[in-house]
């Protein structure tokens, strides 16, 4: 054996890992060769300074963050709903995605009710002069904006479906808003006749308008109890007034009616035929015939025939000549 | 979680001094042990029950330092380091020149010399002779064991051993003279 062959046997001498044949060997060589048994020495030399490092010591943080860590990763294995839920992190899928389904189920059921709301909801014509009587029958002695809610509930399923086809075929006026005002009031006994007006499908018309009441309307109201509803179809008297101009009259003749206490003023326009309802004491029928002859001519059709004591229901057809 | 906080505080020491005579520095063997726990920790289902704990455990770090050692081999700071620069000990202090032969050597202090040389020595063997020095020479583990971890035959690991040992003797004496 050289020594060439034996340099690296020697390394296997330190801790005896030679097979015990080559061990044999390796030591018979070294007993004559110096140079080998110096190497071997070195080895030795060498192997005993690489035991001799000293140890270091893992810092303080060393397991703490090692935990740490783990516990975090531990955290991101929970369960999916937890982790989806988890209210520190911005989880936008499942959030992005419910808020996207709730708008688009809101969306769907709007669209799904919207013929149901629009016959629900008061049209301009019919807010023009509607009465309150629904709303004064179901509860005469509450306020006004207490009773318009309660008033619109009830209003809707009570008219008949011919009242309803009646008024969606009726042209939309123009809305004033001294008639939508009017329109509101309510109270007084005279809306005792609320439901024959229901049956004449004006019963819903003035609901909506029922917030916009004023004190100063109560107040009008309790000076002229029995006013507050127009009751167009069954007219005490039917006045018709033929003019040059229609709708400059009727806004005449409307402001007459206002003047003389007309609490509820039901106008409607109609192939160049204005129509004014509305009820007013007796006793100022005569000054309102006379204001009525100044716009243009009068003819009364149908004779008067006023409840005694009661407000007298007008309607009044203005026509071109 | 608790089980596993015992492995830590068993282990911790020998793992990180695996990875601190293999990479020769501290603070990167600090963080290769932290990486080893947690690469054991995310693969402990696979860790097969007839394998001894330990051994699987510090193959790992022995895999992470290895990995580290690839990729800090084109950092400067290895390149170009001698063994003439100041070099930062186990310790954190930092020492001056090596000590003249002329002058009244500090015991202590050429005892931490002679140790940093021979670190240095152990880190410039190839790393498939290095990792096999540390984990048999400075750690103690068996032929069987480090075959175990290193996924290698007993006659590979012994070969590489006395390779790694005679290298290891022959820079040593290059660098500290007369051994014996």
């Amino acid at each position: 054996m050289t020594c060439k062959e034996m340099e690296i046997r020697l390394a296997g001498l330190i801790d005896d890992a030679l097979p015990e044949e080559e061990k044999n060997r390796a030591e018979a060589h070294l007993r004559s060769c110096e140079a080998c048994r110096k190497a071997l020495a070195d080895l030795r030399a060498a192997d005993s300074l690489v035991k001799g490092l000293e140890e270091v010591e893992p810092p303080p943080w060393l397991k703490t963050r090692v935990m740490a860590r783990v516990r975090e990763g531990a955290r991101g294995k929970e369960s999916i709903l937890r982790r989806l839920f988890y209210p520190l992190h911005v989880k936008v899928p499942i959030q992005a995605a419910a808020t996207v389904l709730i708008a688009v189920v809101a969306w769907n059921v709007y669209r799904a009710g919207e013929p149901e709301f629009r016959q629900a909801a008061p049209s301009p014509a019919r807010v023009q002069g509607a009465p309150t009587a629904a709303a004064t029958a179901t509860a005469p002695d509450t306020s006004i904006g207490e009773a318009e809610p309660a008033a619109r509930k009830k209003q809707v399923p009570a008219q008949p479906p011919a009242a309803r086809e009646d008024r969606g075929a009726r042209k939309p006026g123009p809305v004033r808003g001294a008639e939508k005002a009017d329109s509101a009031v309510a109270g007084g006994p005279l809306e005792a006749s609320g439901p024959a007006q229901v049956m004449n499908g004006d019963v819903s018309k003035g609901a909506g308008t029922a917030a916009k009441e004023t004190a100063g309307r109560e107040a009008a109201q309790a000076a002229a109890p029995g006013l507050s509803a127009a009751g167009s179809a069954r007219a005490d008297l039917a006045i018709s007034l033929h003019v040059k101009d229609p709708a400059s009259a009727a806004d005449g003749a409307e402001a007459l009616l206002r003047d003389l206490g007309a609490p509820s003023i039901e106008r409607t326009d109609r192939e160049g035929v204005v129509t004014l309802t509305a009820r007013i004491l007796p006793e100022h029928l005569e000054a309102f015939r006379e204001k009525l002859r100044s716009l243009g001519a009068v003819r009364e059709r149908g004779p008067a025939a006023p409840r005694p004591g009661g407000p007298l229901a007008i309607r009044l057809e203005i026509r071109p000549e | 979680m608790e089980a596993f906080e015992i492995l830590v505080e068993r282990h911790q020491k020998r793992m990180l001094n695996v990875a601190y005579r293999m990479l020769g520095d501290y603070d990167e063997a600090c963080d290769v042990a932290q990486e080893a726990f947690l690469a054991a920790y995310r693969a402990i289902r696979t860790f097969r029950r007839e394998a001894k704990f330990s051994t699987w455990l510090y193959g790992i770090v022995v895999n992470q330092a290895r990995n580290r050692l690839k990729q800090s081999q084109n950092q400067a700071r290895h390149e170009t380091r001698s063994f003439d620069d100041p070099a930062e000990m186990s310790n954190g202090s930092v020492t001056g020149q090596v000590v003249d032969g002329r002058q009244d050597a500090n015991a202590e202090l050429e005892k931490k010399e002679v140790q940093r040389a021979v670190q240095e020595c152990i880190r410039n063997l190839d790393a498939e002779y290095r990792e096999i020095l540390v984990l048999r020479d400075i750690q103690g583990f068996s032929y069987e064991e480090i075959g175990d971890m290193l996924n290698l035959p007993d006659g590979t690991v012994k070969s590489r051993l006395f390779r790694a040992r005679a290298f290891l003797k022959d820079s040593l004496a290059s660098v500290l003279g007369d051994l014996s």
